[in-house]
């Protein structure tokens, strides 16, 4: 090969070469979207477009106050700061709205016994109307309530009950307080149910137990017992619910949590982990996946690890699950509005995610694992989504036709929208559009309700036809067989 | 040709209608016919595809890609086929008199309420409302008791059973096609194996040369 071919060789290669790079940064710029879907009747996952977009990514390194260390939980007040545990730094940090620096927390002054406290692996945090700060100090078995200054007002120490002893510590780990300023407080190795102080900082009660699913080894182990003795039934496994793993409170009080679920295929469903209670502990979420949600999510759903949740103000559930980086997103009435996110190390993909917090159209993601914070805002369609799903769950059936037909419009494969939209033109009584509508979210009860006032109107408009016709053909036939009968006679 | 083929037809509904005396009629005047058994069981076939693809919206809502006609025929026809033969190989044994073709022939003709009381359940459940599906549920229902009735007259006359023996024929028929469908099983699968056997051979002799 001559000399000027190798150079023009070489210089072809490198223009490809470039090329190649280039493509390649556009390509990475392009992978960036989250890929949302739902899931409709047929059991088919289809895509829609993004809820929420991931916008923001930032760790602790590129602040003053250095990287995290496997943050495990933060808070977000509704002024807009975020508190994050840095669990294992030790320490508290406080991020604005937009993920900026505000402040550290670190030591911490009780002027009761005069001595500064320190935390160690904290793993909870909450702020209260006051803007008092509930930590979780777990290692140390204790929860300090502060003001902002880092002055503590109040410890709680290990409550003085049974559960509690020289095996099993107090652990506490997420926490919140309620409107009547009780303290909720989720333990580790305690199963008996959220662990509940009152506003005197006593220990109350156990609120909202998990009940133990009655699984077919679960019968047959109370079969057996009541057959064996007393020592025996000692030596026999005990069945006790699971840990709560995340718990979070609406703007109506009602407190949510979801335990472990049972990792044995079919025994118990992913979703009923989820609970909604009452201020008797009592689970209020009935229908967890109603209709539109879909067998097939129930059937995705098992392999789900969901570690944390959070309800906004209109009540929006968003659920994270840390099994495959998803970010969940439900309606008050458990309808799965989209999924999104996936495990990976680029923006809205995630590792093991550990918390997750809202403020008014922001998401804020946690990674325990990459140690950073992804913030995701409420993309065009999110909002649209928002707009009638609020107006139709709030009853204004006639105000959710112009909401649900931008939906729609921005994405024809939405079929739960179609069937809202369908309700809402039965509302109004415009049973053609709401039979169409159902149609296309193949929604048969809805399909039916509305073919039968139809049916109804079709029949009404015919019947009085059919009557006229009855009553004008026995008139002909009375007065034909009375000529024949007259004849006759003749 | 046209004549005789009406012919046929005739025996169709007066065994439908007349089912204790026209079993036995048709059976010593030979008026089965296998051709008109085919277009019955097309007619049944079809039924059966209605029932899948166009009940009413108000019922179900039919994911279309989960509807084809190739296994249901296969479906149908090998059910069927391996009811004839379960039936003709134990009642062999019980001294029954049916021949191959007659048990064909009297299947498919003892079908036709069903198939007629489906296509009427198909088109009524497009106008009756969700509520209603329990009336049309009831003309099914009908169909299947009718025809039920039949298949047990229609066995009585050509094996010459007495009722309790038609009624345990069409239980062994049961318990025979249960095993005709387990050696099916069996057999496709090892079919699979050797084809996949042979195919491993080829490709690795392919890879080598």
């Amino acid at each position: 090969m001559s000399k000027k071919m190798l150079v023009k060789w070489l210089r072809l290669t490198a223009v490809c070469l470039v090329l190649t790079m280039c493509l390649s940064v556009a390509v990475s710029a392009g992978v960036l979207e989250e890929l949302t879907y739902t899931y409709n009747s047929y059991a088919d996952a289809v895509p829609v477009p993004d809820l929420f977009r991931a916008v923001k990514f930032v760790g602790g390194e590129s602040m003053e106050c250095g990287s995290f260390s496997k943050p495990a939980e933060m808070y977000m007040h509704t002024d807009g700061n975020l508190y994050i545990c840095d669990t294992d730094n030790n320490r508290i940090v406080v991020l604005d709205r937009d993920l900026n620096f505000v402040r550290i927390l670190e030591e911490f002054y009780y002027p009761e016994t005069d001595e500064t406290i320190y935390l160690y692996e904290p793993s909870g945090i909450y702020v209260d109307d006051q803007e008092r700060l509930y930590i979780s100090n777990t290692q140390d078995c204790s929860i300090l309530r502060c003001d902002q200054e880092g002055v503590i007002d109040r410890m709680y120490f290990t409550p003085e009950i049974s559960q509690f002893n020289d095996e099993v510590y107090f652990e506490p780990t997420r926490l919140l307080v309620d409107q009547q300023d009780n303290l909720y407080v989720l333990c580790r190795n305690i199963y008996q149910g959220i662990v509940m102080f009152n506003a005197d900082g006593e220990f109350e009660t156990f609120y909202g137990a998990e009940s133990v699913f009655a699984s077919a080894e679960v019968r047959m182990q109370q079969l057996w017992k009541n057959i064996l003795s007393d020592e025996a039934k000692e030596g026999t496994a005990q069945y006790v619910p699971t840990e709560m793993k995340c718990i979070d409170i609406d703007s109506e009080g009602y407190i949510y949590t979801i335990a472990q679920a049972h990792s044995t295929l079919g025994t118990k469903n992913q979703m009923d982990s989820i609970r909604k209670l009452n201020a008797k502990g009592a689970d209020i979420l009935v229908k967890k996946m109603p209709k539109l949600s879909f067998t097939a999510f129930q059937g995705a759903a098992v392999h789900l690890n969901m570690t944390d949740v959070v309800v906004d103000e209109d009540g929006y559930i968003t659920i994270i699950d840390a099994a495959k980086g998803k970010l969940l997103h439900f309606d008050r009435e458990m309808n799965l509005l989209g999924m999104s996110g996936c495990i990976g190390y680029d923006l809205g993909q995630y590792q093991v995610p550990s918390a997750i917090e809202q403020n008014g159209d922001r998401v804020y993601v946690l990674d325990q694992s990459t140690n950073m914070i992804t913030m995701l805002e409420l993309t065009e369609f999110g909002q649209a989504v928002h707009t009638a799903v609020s107006a139709y769950q709030e009853g204004y059936y006639d105000q959710t036709v112009g909401p649900w037909n931008e939906v729609i419009s921005l994405s024809a494969n939405y079929e739960f929208a179609y069937t809202c939209l369908g309700n809402a033109y039965l509302n109004s009584g415009e049973y053609q559009k709401a039979l169409e509508c159902y149609e296309l979210g193949r929604d048969s009860e809805g399909y039916n309700e509305a073919y039968k006032q139809i049916r109804k109107d079709a029949i009404r408009n015919v019947l009085i036809y059919v009557v006229v016709a009855v009553v004008a053909v026995a008139v002909v036939a009375i007065v034909l067989v009375k000529i024949v009968k007259n004849r006759k006679r003749r | 040709m046209l004549a005789k083929w009406k012919e046929k037809w005739k025996y169709v509904s007066y065994v439908v209608f007349h089912p204790v005396e026209g079993f036995d009629e048709m059976r010593y005047k030979k008026g089965g016919s296998v051709g008109v058994a085919i277009v019955l069981y097309l007619a049944f076939l079809f039924s059966v595809i209605c029932q899948q693809k166009y009940m009413g919206k108000q019922f179900t809502f039919v994911n279309d890609a989960e509807v084809s006609i190739q296994t249901t025929f296969l479906a149908t026809l090998g059910l069927m086929l391996a009811a004839v033969f379960a039936n003709w190989g134990f009642c062999v044994l019980m001294d029954g008199k049916a021949r191959i073709k007659d048990l064909w022939v009297i299947f498919n003709y003892s079908l036709v309420p069903y198939t007629a009381f489906s296509y009427i359940t198909v088109l009524l459940s497009n106008f009756a409302t969700n509520e209603e599906g329990a009336l049309t549920n009831v003309l099914l229902w009908v169909g299947i008791l009718w025809t039920a009735f039949l298949l047990l007259r229609s066995l009585m006359a050509y094996h010459e059973f007495s009722f309790s023996g038609a009624i345990g024929s069409v239980f062994l028929t049961v318990i025979g096609v249960v095993i005709i469908l387990f050696l099916l099983i069996l057999l496709v699968s090892l079919f699979q194996k050797i084809f996949s056997t042979i195919s491993v051979i080829f490709y690795e002799i392919s890879f080598r040369f």
